[in-house]
């Protein structure tokens, strides 16, 4: 950093001004809100998806490294759970076709209408370790925008907050400034589902809001509610695993198990219909 | 002699501007696979402090600004918050290019690490302001995010902070040709 006559530029200079510059970036985004726009990204997105693939070769040779006799002892367990579960599914066979006349009898509408949906791969995950979002390789070229929901065949994952060309990034339901309006699947009280730094370590998010009424059991599931403004309605999230009752002895906080496996997340569908928006 | 000193800047600049995206897909993506008690070695804090040690302030502050403003195009809240950390933490870093030997691997380490626990103190301060609830968590947040990113990372800087050395040397190199 020298200028033509070969003078040094004062450091304090320079950082003084990349300071200022800093601040400013920071005010402007405060005071204008972020443009959702990510171009970077899309320069840094092929790049991503390159070393991914090496990323997942590394930690598929981990695995390859488990004992002889820890995948014996896993094959046994296994088998066990295979029994077990053919067990549950001649029941539950029985309990759908029950299930599919009570429905017909209510007319409800199916829990996930025909939304028009794109499939896409996680390519890069968030630079630090405080929040929990991550790069996808779609973006406004595939058609997404802005507040679209993105889930995987279990569940919720999250909302896209930028686009850029040819990638996304997806802020996880699971990170700590998430925050979802839901509801209970069988009676339809609402609450709030967010994301918590410290449950999010053991893969769980926080339930608030929870009206004491609302007779909340653990394993109820809760879905997204028709009253959100960016989710669509009736998705799955979780599955209740833990009940508290709060200190004013009006509402109830729950922990909850998200049903999308949001650690280790390799392809994701986005809806590409959004809440408010008609087709 | 004028030409030779242009030269090696432009040349330095282009070596950090590669390396830090090289580090920052790395960080983003490699790192997310190879994850050490669930976090990833902060990279991208190497390479600002590791500028900083062995150039000097404005070797810092550029390196650490451009990491840092890079991270936030992609990941940030608000542009500039990554920036202005990795920004301070270069100057701080060139500070300390004035008191020890670059070649010499403790005191880099240990710069390293206090920078990266300043950067999780700065973080747990930001979150205060983008996430609910993390008035309560800063132990947790000591014990589980900051403290084991500054250790994954110190075993990072081990071989990192040589290889940043050595194309250091290599730069310095380019200059001093046109001496002898």
């Amino acid at each position: 950093m020298r200028n033509k006559r070969g003078k040094h530029y004062q450091p304090k200079f320079v950082f003084i001004f990349l300071i200022i510059l800093c601040i400013a970036g920071i005010a402007g985004s405060a005071y204008f809100g972020t443009t959702g726009n990510s171009a970077a990204g899309s320069l840094l997105a092929p790049m991503q998806q390159g070393i991914n693939t090496i990323g997942g070769f590394f930690s598929r040779i981990g695995e390859k490294h488990k004992t002889i006799s820890e995948l014996e002892a896993e094959n046994e367990s296994l088998k066990a759970e295979v029994d077990s579960l053919n067990a549950q599914l001649s029941s539950y066979r029985e309990n759908i076709s029950e299930y599919d006349e009570l429905l017909k009898q209510l007319d409800i509408k199916s829990k996930y209408p025909d939304y028009s949906m794109t499939g896409a791969r996680v390519i890069g995950k968030e630079a630090g370790n405080w929040y929990k979002m991550f790069t996808i390789d779609k973006g406004t070229n595939d058609g997404i925008e802005t507040d679209m929901n993105v889930i995987s065949e279990n569940g919720l994952v999250g909302i896209v907050v930028k686009t850029g060309p040819d990638s996304s990034v997806v802020r996880s339901i699971i990170d700590s400034s998430s925050s979802v309006s839901a509801m209970i699947g069988k009676n339809y009280d609402n609450c709030i589902v967010n994301g918590d730094l410290v449950l999010a370590d053991s893969g769980l998010l926080a339930v608030e809001f929870l009206s004491k009424d609302s007779q909340v059991a653990v394993g109820d599931e809760i879905l997204t509610s028709y009253i959100s403004d960016k989710y669509l309605p009736g998705i799955l999230i979780g599955y209740i695993s833990k009940v508290n009752a709060d200190e004013n002895e009006l509402t109830y906080t729950a922990e909850l198990t998200p049903a999308a496996d949001l650690e280790h997340l390799s392809t994701v569908m986005v809806v590409l219909d959004k809440k408010g928006v008609s087709k | 002699m004028k030409y030779k000193r242009i030269n090696r800047t432009l040349v330095k600049i282009i070596a950090y501007a590669v390396m830090a995206v090289v580090l920052f897909v790395m960080q983003t993506s490699l790192f997310s696979h190879l994850k050490l008690a669930g976090v990833v070695p902060n990279l991208l804090m190497i390479l600002t402090a590791s500028a900083g040690i062995i150039g000097g302030c404005t070797d810092g502050s550029v390196t650490g600004f451009f990491c840092g403003i890079m991270a936030d195009l992609v990941f940030g809240h608000y542009l500039g918050t990554y920036g202005l950390i990795y920004l301070v933490c270069g100057y701080a870093a060139g500070i300390v290019n004035r008191i020890f030997y670059k070649e010499d691997i403790t005191f880099p380490l240990f710069t390293i690490a206090i920078l990266d626990l300043v950067y999780g103190l700065y973080m747990y301060f930001i979150s205060l302001f983008t996430s609910r609830g993390s008035a309560e968590i800063f132990l947790f947040a000591l014990r589980r995010i900051i403290l084991p990113e500054a250790a994954y990372t110190i075993i990072a800087a081990i071989f990192l902070y040589r290889f940043i050395l050595y194309i250091n040397g290599k730069i310095q190199r380019i200059g001093g040709e046109g001496l002898v």
